[in-house]
């Protein structure tokens, strides 16, 4: 069984790195999506945002990291791997957005001007929507072509599900987001160590 | 067919009186394919603890491949490979807790910030942080290098293993790594065509 210190090590060696530009922009559209005042804008950002965080998923850095082979020499189980791997783009995501939100409502306030009043709501289902995007795309670092381009697909679709369901920012609204993203969240975590469980890393 | 020979190894009758438990690696027609090519062909290797085997094939990736398949890392499609007893594809943990695997040397990543290389394989392997600082220590010393395919060799054996496989390592490092190892830890190296360094062989 992978240690706490284990999983920690990998996440911070992974939370060293400078983000990307595709990463900065999935936090700029959760909180742009939080922020805005009119529905159609907050769902333009919606949409922008969880293709962002689809993309900087996939991309060639998430990819390295994902298939490093000096984790799949480690004496860990595909799941455990898949754990530690998966904490820091999602503490990365959250903490990002929450503190572009924070920026966002002071300097709102110090301007004598109000954030709208379900901007919190909208940012958590956001926030929730692209971290199942991300999970999910991750299944597809390890493969290639075909494979790669339908995770990349379902990705987008399980995003906008979870910002469709919790876009109102309703406290059932909210709900529903937050049980259909824990939901797809946990079977797409569960989906990328039995991926990296049958990894044969080659390259 | 790959060609394997284990040096320093007692021959046929004597040697097949020694128990399982001394047996390092078994490779019995361990294979791999991918998309329906085989990558690595058949090949067929015992070594037993303190022993130094070669395996040479046709090509750089078969050899790589060969040599993840050896430290566990890549699973055999078909055949038979136990490290320790311990079948890779069934029991991968276990597998991979006893052997070390050294990338070729042309793969090895600089050093770049090797104390956080360090700290991040003793977490791997449940290593106290200091004493892995010291055994790499005294692995780069031992070796008398301190670049990238030297600190690779440290890495692998920051903890205690039976088996540490190398991937197409030059002779003279080959050699280098062979005289630093304890003899209890059994040495693998795979090599391409017969006249590679990893075919060339030394009893230890």
């Amino acid at each position: 069984m992978i240690g706490g210190r284990a999983t920690w090590t990998i996440a911070s060696s992974a939370l060293r790195r400078a983000p990307r530009a595709a990463e900065g922009i999935a936090v700029l559209c959760a909180t742009g999506g939080a922020a805005a005042a009119s529905p159609t804008a907050a769902a333009c950002f919606a949409v922008v945002g969880i293709a962002a965080a689809t993309v900087a998923s996939i991309g060639a850095q998430r990819t390295a990291d994902v298939t490093d082979l000096r984790l799949f020499a480690a004496p860990l189980y595909g799941r455990e791997l898949a754990r530690a791997i998966v904490l820091a783009p999602c503490v990365r995501l959250a903490v990002a957005a929450l503190v572009a939100l924070c920026t966002v409502a002071v300097s709102a306030a110090v301007l004598h001007r109000s954030l709208p009043n379900d901007a919190w709501g909208r940012l958590a289902a956001l926030l929730a929507a692209e971290i199942v995007a991300t999970l999910v795309a991750m299944s597809g670092c390890a493969r290639r072509g075909r494979e790669r381009s339908l995770y990349v697909g379902l990705a987008l679709v399980a995003g906008a599900a979870v910002a469709w369901l919790g876009f109102t920012a309703t406290p059932t609204a909210l709900l529903a987001a937050a049980v259909a993203g824990g939901t797809l969240g946990f079977v797409a975590v569960r989906a990328l160590g039995e991926t990296l469980a049958r990894y044969d890393p080659l390259e | 067919m790959p060609q394997s020979r284990a040096a320093g190894a007692p021959q046929s009758a004597a040697r097949e009186r020694r128990t399982l438990s001394e047996r390092v690696l078994h490779a019995a027609g361990a294979t791999f394919a991918r998309d329906g090519v085989t990558l690595v062909p058949p090949f067929w290797l015992d070594v037993c603890a303190g022993e130094r085997a070669s395996l040479a094939l046709r090509d750089a990736r078969a050899a790589k491949v060969a040599a993840r398949m050896v430290a566990g890392i890549v699973k055999t499609t078909c055949g038979t490979l136990l490290v320790c007893d311990f079948d890779p594809r069934i029991q991968p943990v276990q597998a991979k807790r006893l052997a070390g695997f050294v990338p070729a040397q042309r793969d090895c990543a600089p050093c770049g910030d090797a104390g956080a290389a360090i700290d991040l394989q003793a977490a791997l392997f449940e290593v106290p942080r200091k004493p892995a600082r010291q055994r790499v220590d005294a692995v780069l010393a031992a070796l008398g290098t301190r670049d990238a395919a030297g600190f690779a060799v440290a890495l692998a054996l920051v903890r205690p293993i039976k088996l540490l496989v190398l991937d197409r390592p030059s002779p003279e490092f080959e050699a280098r790594v062979a005289q630093m190892l304890d003899a209890g830890t059994a040495l693998v190296c795979t090599g391409v065509g017969v006249d590679a360094p990893a075919a060339i062989l030394a009893a230890r």
